[in-house]
């Protein structure tokens, strides 16, 4: 069965109310979505509430997602704006210990993928989480999701051409600390 | 020549990331491919971009633990957990605020909504309190009236006596009015702090 027929039957069974075939279809998308929200926050424990937020959000709204749709698309548009939210309401950095009770908090970083990553990796990442948020945002939402540059124009609610100027900044910055290493 | 070919590496500049993503028409991207053969600006823009898009790809992605993830998987199912909060359950009023505290509450709304209600009533606003030659207000008026009444009274011939008691009567009477009226928008004013009515 291709990819895209068994994302399509997980879909099916999932809005029917079958929790396993949620669980596999989010599960393709973890890695992708986790790093997303990593690098919008800046914090684990805050990324895994994200993380949380967005679980739920497509869970409860499943059922007004519209096929026609990609489903990565709808997904990160749920986590994109969840992690808008939480940025407006100032609650990053706030209250991040719903989990602590029942989990073990991991550190932020696995200290193995530490070693392996160059110095220019690192650097790129952190300059990436230190771009400006509209430039952050764009650069992040085309690297994880599979939004097109006009969807997310249209999720960012501003114009094609500002969203790809923000590109455009973001790929200069970047470029240059890569030049600098 | 050379102008035609800085327009096009202007426009690249900004369609780079179009046409990476693969979103330009089909004859767009057969000139800007042509383009990029020939243009040596245009290939340093598009090895910048995708130099860093290569490295930003190698990073290792992060990822939640395995069964932390199931764990969120499960509460996200569960149905007494609401969006909002990152996670939340519903809590009545009586769990949040407690039944004395709810009950107290309760009753000082309750209490306010009253006294709302009797002042409402009982205390006409200020709009009510006013006569209602005042609302009508038209001082100019009754001076006009006062000042055709003494012109009336000055143009009386001598025999007209019974007249003149009749106009210098009504002349008294507005006179009378206007200083009635003229006390009660002094005292409204003092009522309301001085402000214009």
């Amino acid at each position: 069965m291709s990819e895209m027929i068994l994302e399509e039957q997980l879909i099916h069974d999932s809005k029917n109310g079958d929790s396993s075939a949620f669980g596999k279809l989010i599960s393709v998308y973890r890695k992708n979505l986790f790093t997303y929200l990593l690098r919008m926050c800046k914090e684990r424990m805050t990324a895994e509430d994200l993380l949380q937020e967005t679980l739920i959000k497509a869970w409860k709204g499943l059922k007004s997602y519209n096929e026609q749709q990609k489903f990565s698309s709808w997904l990160f548009t749920i986590a994109h704006n969840v992690s808008i939210d939480a940025i407006r309401t100032r609650r990053i950095r706030r209250e991040t210990a719903y989990l602590s009770d029942k989990m073990d908090v991991a550190s932020n970083y696995n200290p193995h993928s530490e070693l392996v990553m160059t110095e220019t990796r690192v650097s790129l990442q952190r300059e990436v989480e230190n771009l400006p948020a509209d430039q952050r945002q764009v650069f992040l939402l085309r690297q994880h999701s599979e939004l097109s540059f006009n969807e997310i124009a249209i999720l960012m609610n501003q114009p094609l051409n500002t969203v790809l100027s923000h590109m455009h900044y973001a790929i200069k910055k970047l470029r240059r600390c890569l030049n600098e290493e | 020549m050379k102008n035609k070919k800085k327009i096009i590496c202007e426009e690249f500049e900004k369609e780079v990331f179009l046409f990476q993503e693969g979103s330009l028409p089909k004859e767009r991207i057969e000139l800007i491919e042509y383009h990029l053969g020939i243009c040596q600006y245009c290939q340093t823009v598009f090895k910048d971009l995708t130099d860093v898009i290569d490295t930003y790809e190698s990073l290792p992605k992060d990822d939640v633990d395995e069964s932390r993830f199931n764990y969120m998987i499960s509460k996200s199912l569960s149905p007494d957990i609401l969006p909002g909060r990152y996670v939340q359950k519903r809590k009545s009023l009586v769990e949040m605020f407690g039944f004395y505290k709810l009950s107290f509450g309760g009753a000082a709304v309750v209490a306010a909504i009253i006294l709302i209600i009797i002042s409402f009533f009982s205390e006409p606003g200020i709009e009510n309190k006013i006569p209602y030659e005042l609302l009508d207000w038209n001082g100019d008026k009754i001076e006009n009236k006062i000042e055709q009444i003494e012109k009336q009274i000055i143009s009386l011939k001598s025999d007209e006596w019974d007249i003149y008691i009749v106009r210098k009567n009504e002349k008294e009477s507005w006179n009378a009015t206007l200083k009635n009226i003229r006390n009660q928008i002094d005292k409204l004013k003092k009522n309301t702090n001085n402000k214009e009515l």
